[in-house]
């Protein structure tokens, strides 16, 4: 496949400074599960692709990361062209191949598609990027566990319970997992392999 | 590049890999002065902001034999987009970062140079003197042109 040149969007102003901000945020996000990251340093994404989840792919995807994209986003050529001509990420077709999977709340991949890594390299997992339309502390999932002092309000907005339920499954297949980075328009947060889901029903 | 490949660009194509080639391989101070000399002011977005990166050079033995890894070189690479929307890229060997941002706008505005003007311009004159300065040089290494020629020696008689 090829880029389509007028497609393409700006990557970030200042490579080094900017990807070392984002990535500074994510590994905060990563390290404090729960809590929000809001690093704005880009002011538009292509096509249906936030500019968050953009500066985040921007941060994390290079030419050693295969990527996969859910089925509404690889539609979209501005995605695919700018994802080849910024981060000359390799497209791969199965998730199981890829380390940075990208999708959208409406269209998350079956979990168990996913590369969860081995018992020997649990670090080979994909870690999977999903854009959302709502980020926020309100309590609706409890979460427990390393990088928390007692516990985190969060919620989510856009994710199907299939989805919330093959992640709450998965936990149980530690250290072995998927890493989940959550975006939107202008927050992210992230819930890794060993933070603990559990739903309020009340704060439904 | 092969023939093979080159048969596949039209005729735009070939002509913006000319004037990419010119604007690259002409000294940085030359196309400084003559850009400067155009005064042109296009509004533009960065894409890609000019950065310095090292490329493989490939080579063939006698242009022919199996590809082999040469040396790597510096370029700086760099893409713009003008706000009519026209993308203009560049690739330069070296580290000069503003070389690469004014062949960017150059290679945007060349695009949109329907009726020539710039054409004449820029890349006419320049590529004048990249031949002048390739002529000069080839004049002077004649000069130490050494022809070597056998003497018949008879031995095959």
């Amino acid at each position: 496949m090829s880029v389509s040149s007028e497609l393409l969007v700006a990557g970030f102003n200042d490579a080094v400074h900017d990807g070392q901000q984002v990535f500074r945020a994510l590994l905060t996000a990563m390290s404090e599960p729960g809590k929000l990251q809001q690093p704005n340093l880009i002011a538009e994404g292509p096509g249906a692709l936030n500019a968050n989840s953009w500066q985040v792919a921007l941060a994390l995807l290079d030419a050693d990361t295969p990527v996969w994209l859910s089925e509404r986003l690889a539609a979209d050529a501005a995605i695919s062209s700018n994802l080849r001509f910024h981060c000359q990420s390799p497209q791969v077709d199965s998730p199981q191949h890829a380390a940075f999977a990208l999708c959208d709340a409406s269209d998350v991949p079956d979990i168990t598609l996913l590369n969860m890594g081995s018992a020997e390299q649990p670090d080979r997992s994909t870690t999977l990027i999903v854009q959302v339309p709502a980020i926020s502390n309100e309590p609706h999932w409890t979460l427990t566990g390393p990088g928390i002092a007692t516990e985190r309000q969060l919620r989510i907005g856009g994710l199907s319970s299939t989805f919330v339920e093959q992640l709450i499954a998965s936990r149980q297949r530690f250290p072995m997992g998927i890493d989940c980075i959550f975006c939107s328009a202008d927050t992210l947060v992230a819930v890794p392999r060993s933070t603990q889901i559990d739903i309020n029903m009340g704060g439904r | 590049m092969s023939a093979a490949n080159q048969t596949t660009l039209t005729a735009s194509q070939l002509a913006r890999q000319h004037w990419l080639g010119v604007l690259a391989k002409v000294p940085a101070e030359q196309l400084q002065q003559q850009w400067a000399a155009l005064d042109l002011t296009p509004d533009y977005q960065l894409i890609r902001p000019p950065e310095i990166g090292l490329t493989m050079v490939r080579a063939r033995v006698g242009g022919s034999g199996q590809p082999f890894n040469m040396a790597e070189m510096t370029i700086t690479r760099c893409a713009i987009r003008l706000t009519s929307g026209t993308l203009g890229v560049s690739y330069v060997a070296g580290r000069d970062k503003r070389k690469a941002l004014t062949v960017a706008l150059a290679d945007a505005l060349l695009q949109e140079d329907t009726d020539q003007q710039l054409q004449q311009q820029l890349v006419v004159p320049l590529e004048a003197s990249l031949q002048a300065a390739a002529d000069a040089r080839a004049a002077d290494a004649s000069q130490t042109k050494v022809d070597f020629f056998t003497l018949v020696r008879g031995e095959d008689e």
